[in-house]
């Protein structure tokens, strides 16, 4: 009012609030002018205008405005803000935008928001965020950025867009806040949830799972335990354990499996499981509890590993092993067994080592070999030895060792080194039999064998001298039998020849029975020289040709008669044995069957020859006079005949020698026939004739 | 060569066998002068002059040696050898005669050079025929270079 007085003729605005006559208050406002100098007014003029009203509505402004200032502010300093045109150019940030990004304003004003793109985000999100925004709506999300220096942040994002009258956006205002802290914890999270899992998933993939309740209930199997214990997941799910319960484990086994899961402790052991048909299983389990908040388990985890493999190789190494223990104590009761380090230094002896050595264990202990060396080995047989196991090959062979009372005994020696990783020997098992009593026996029938040959060699020489003795009583009987024999013939031949005419009929048939009978006493003195000097003679093989054998010997008694009757030789075997003794027998059986079928109209002869296991077998088989069965072991004696002379002449010596050389080759020589049915003559030669066995058969026969 | 200047030598202890070898000899149609010594030391005089024969004319030898092996004192064998390791009488052919085949003698003979043997037959007639077939070729076909 002082205004209004001072200032004449000047209009003065004022604002005043008063009270209404209704109580409440209304804002006024006035202009005042003083016009007390004007003469023609001399007032003060006061014009009001009730401006509650506006006065409220400003009032509502400046409230709102202060409040929208207030929320900038708020939003300034708790947020990173940034205003973009419509074409995403940076106009305004903030000072949260610039110390997160590390750009200052001025690097920042007038580029895109390329400027911290992170390169984590694939194209498709970035479209979807500008479609979004350009079709005027509010986009929401998480956005990973890059500062300046390379590191990266993770801004919960606001972008809204301010549209005009068109309602198109002419700017977006993007408000952040950063959450990198949260994305951290959050990666971390997922890797350890993904880490979990994945372990989760291995231990499904690898192992048998189940979890069961506090009772033991079960609440979970995986596909493991359903494969091995041959249940479905609806069999077991709600059943205890007891359904793959084997019956193996004692009441205590299980008790104490509970006990210490109960008390919230891990259990870990091997159980051997029934599946559902009725197999067995075993697996290594572990169970775990799951502590709830009061330390009491709530759940059960188990996790089993298939061992079934395992226990059976376990079960088998137990059975060898048990085997091998048996080996080990049969072995050491059944033999004189010793051990000894690389070096052969005695480092273990049994009872039966002691026994036999007759020293005691500490006197071996800590010994070599040396110690019962009985000095009976040459220096190269013990080198052997060693040479032989230090190369960690086994050693068999016999020893005489010395006991302690200077007594000896042979063993029969295995030694067997025990190999390390690089193949040498660390140790040597000896295993000894006692075979001093077979020993003995050996040397007694080596001295007896010694003896035999000595009395062999003794006999040999004896029928060495009877041979020569025989010998020469051939050749005395030859010269000095023969001779008178030759006298009384020829003095016989002279009587007939120069005195025939002095004679009558009986003196000439006298005179002829001398000659004849001489002439068979010299026959006779001849085939008993051939029998002795054939017995006598010596082997000599060869090969021999029988068809050729055969024809060489009809030759020979060709040229002695006047023809020969129907011969039929097979296809014969080839043999080795004497050739000239050979041709004798055959020479001899040949005569003997032409003689013996002389008198039959039409005499056969057939050779044949054949293979009867390891033996050849000639047959000489005739259609002649034959002979009686009974006597057929009489054929081949000596001077034994089954004919007369004046039926069939023959001295009786001739099948003795056939007899004689088919022995001395090993063979044997047999007789089949019948009276007047013809004979067959067979004689047998080993096939495979070697040199040596049936020199010991000749051997055995001249022994005889 | 004159055929009567022939002369054979038989040495034989046995009269039997001597008889009938020169029967045998004789049967043959050959009348040479045969002289008969009953054994070997005997032979030995005659053909090289010593003993009983001393001074005899050693260039008249006798063309055929029948010679028997079995003699007492000397026996054939010594009197091959003899024979047949001196110069003067090694071209005689020597004809042996045995008893048998088993004489081991043989064999020596052989070695000795002897020029033939005979195995006494007990049969005459067998006996004539080996002395025609053996003996006597060396006294009719192989000539002597004296």
């Amino acid at each position: 009012m002082e205004e209004v007085l001072k200032n004449p003729g000047m209009p003065i605005c004022s604002v005043f609030r008063t009270q209404h006559k209704a109580g409440h208050y209304i804002w006024l406002s006035t202009i005042i002018t003083n016009l007390l100098q004007d003469k023609s007014v001399q007032a003060i003029v006061m014009n009001f205008e009730d401006i509650t009203l506006r006065k409220r509505t400003e009032e509502t402004l400046k409230k709102t405005i202060r409040e929208v200032s207030d929320y900038k502010y708020a939003l300034d300093q708790s947020s990173i803000v940034a205003v973009t045109d419509q074409k995403g150019i940076i106009k305004y940030v903030n000072e949260n935008f610039c110390r997160i990004s590390k750009y200052s304003k001025e690097e920042l004003i007038g580029q895109d928001h390329r400027i911290i793109n992170s390169g984590h985000h694939s194209k498709e999100f970035i479209n979807i965020i500008w479609t979004t925004i350009a079709k005027g709506k509010v986009w929401k999300g998480e956005i990973k950025n890059r500062a300046k220096d390379g590191t990266y942040y993770w801004v919960d994002t606001t972008i809204i867009p301010f549209l005009d009258e068109n309602r198109r956006p002419f700017q977006y205002v993007a408000i952040r806040s950063d959450i990198t802290e949260r994305k951290d914890v959050e990666e971390k999270q997922t890797r350890n949830y993904k880490e979990i899992k994945d372990y989760k998933d291995a231990l499904d993939e690898s192992s048998i799972v189940a979890i069961t309740d506090q009772r033991g209930i079960i609440n979970y199997v995986n596909e493991n335990f359903c494969k091995i214990s041959k249940y479905s997941r609806e069999e077991l799910i709600g059943q205890d354990h007891r359904i793959i319960n084997s019956g193996h484990h004692t009441k205590e086994f299980i008790k104490a499996i509970w006990t210490t899961i109960a008390n919230g402790k891990v259990w870990k052991g091997d159980i051997k499981n029934r599946a559902k048909d009725g197999t067995y299983y075993w697996v290594d389990t572990t169970i775990v509890p799951f502590l709830g908040e009061n330390n009491k388990p709530f759940q059960y985890l188990a996790i089993r590993a298939d061992i079934t493999d395992r226990k059976k190789t376990e079960e088998n190494l137990l059975q060898s092993l048990k085997e091998t223990q048996n080996y080990k104590t049969t072995l050491d009761e059944s033999s004189i067994v010793a051990t000894t380090n690389q070096k052969g230094i005695i480092k273990f002896a049994n009872d039966n080592f002691c026994k036999i050595s007759k020293y005691s264990k500490e006197e071996l202990i800590g010994q070599d070999h040396r110690i019962i060396n009985s000095g009976y080995h040459s220096k190269e047989f013990i080198e052997s030895i060693w040479t032989t196991i230090a190369n960690g090959k086994v050693w068999k062979g016999e020893i005489k060792n010395k006991a302690k009372d200077g007594t000896y005994y042979w063993v029969d020696t295995t030694i067997v080194p025990f190999l390390d990783e690089n193949k040498k020997p660390y140790q040597y098992l000896a295993i000894h039999t006692d075979i001093t009593g077979r020993k003995k026996t050996e040397t007694e029938i080596l001295g007896l064998n010694e003896e035999l040959e000595r009395k062999v060699q003794d006999r040999t020489q004896q029928l060495q001298v009877a041979n020569k003795e025989m010998e020469s009583f051939s050749y005395s009987v030859a010269h000095d039998l023969r001779s008178p024999v030759r006298a009384m013939h020829g003095y016989a031949t002279i009587l007939e020849e120069d005195y025939s005419t002095h004679l009558d009929e009986e003196g000439r048939r006298l005179v002829f029975e001398i000659e004849y009978n001489a002439k068979k006493m010299g026959a006779l003195i001849d085939d008993l020289l051939t029998f002795s000097r054939l017995g006598r003679k010596e082997i000599n093989r060869s090969y021999i040709n029988m068809n050729e054998l055969v024809d060489s010997s009809l030759k020979e008694i060709n040229s002695t008669l006047k023809s020969l009757p129907k011969i039929n030789i097979h296809k014969l075997h080839s043999v080795i044995a004497d050739s000239a003794l050979i041709t004798h027998v055959m020479t001899n059986l040949l005569s003997n069957a032409i003689k013996y079928s002389s008198k039959t109209p039409n005499p056969v002869i057939e050779i044949t020859s054949k293979q009867d296991n390891e033996n050849l077998v000639f047959s000489v088989r005739d259609n002649g006079v034959g002979f009686d069965m009974e006597y057929a072991d009489k054929l081949f004696g000596v001077f034994q005949r089954l004919h007369s002379d004046e039926e069939f002449e023959g001295t009786g010596v001739g099948l003795a020698i056939v007899q004689s050389i088919i022995h001395k080759h090993g063979g044997k020589v047999w007789a089949e026939g019948k009276e007047g049915e013809g004979a067959t003559f067979n004689f047998s030669l080993p096939a495979r004739a070697t040199d040596k066995p049936l020199e010991k058969i000749n051997h055995i026969i001249e022994l005889n | 060569m004159n055929s009567t200047e022939m002369e054979i030598l038989l040495v034989e202890d046995k009269r039997s066998d001597a008889e009938m070898t020169i029967r045998a000899i004789r049967k043959n149609n050959i009348l040479n002068n045969i002289v008969h010594l009953k054994d070997g030391k005997a032979a030995l005089d005659y053909l090289f002059g010593t003993g009983e024969y001393e001074g005899k004319d050693l260039n008249k030898q006798p063309k055929l040696v029948i010679l028997d092996l079995k003699m007492p004192k000397v026996d054939g064998v010594e009197v091959l050898k003899a024979i047949k390791g001196n110069e003067l009488t090694k071209k005689i052919p020597v004809v042996v005669l045995t008893s048998s085949k088993e004489n081991p003698d043989i064999e020596k003979c052989y070695a000795l050079g002897v020029n033939s043997y005979i195995v006494k037959p007990v049969a005459f007639d067998d006996f004539i025929k080996v002395v025609s077939d053996l003996g006597l070729y060396w006294m009719l076909h192989n000539q002597v270079p004296l």
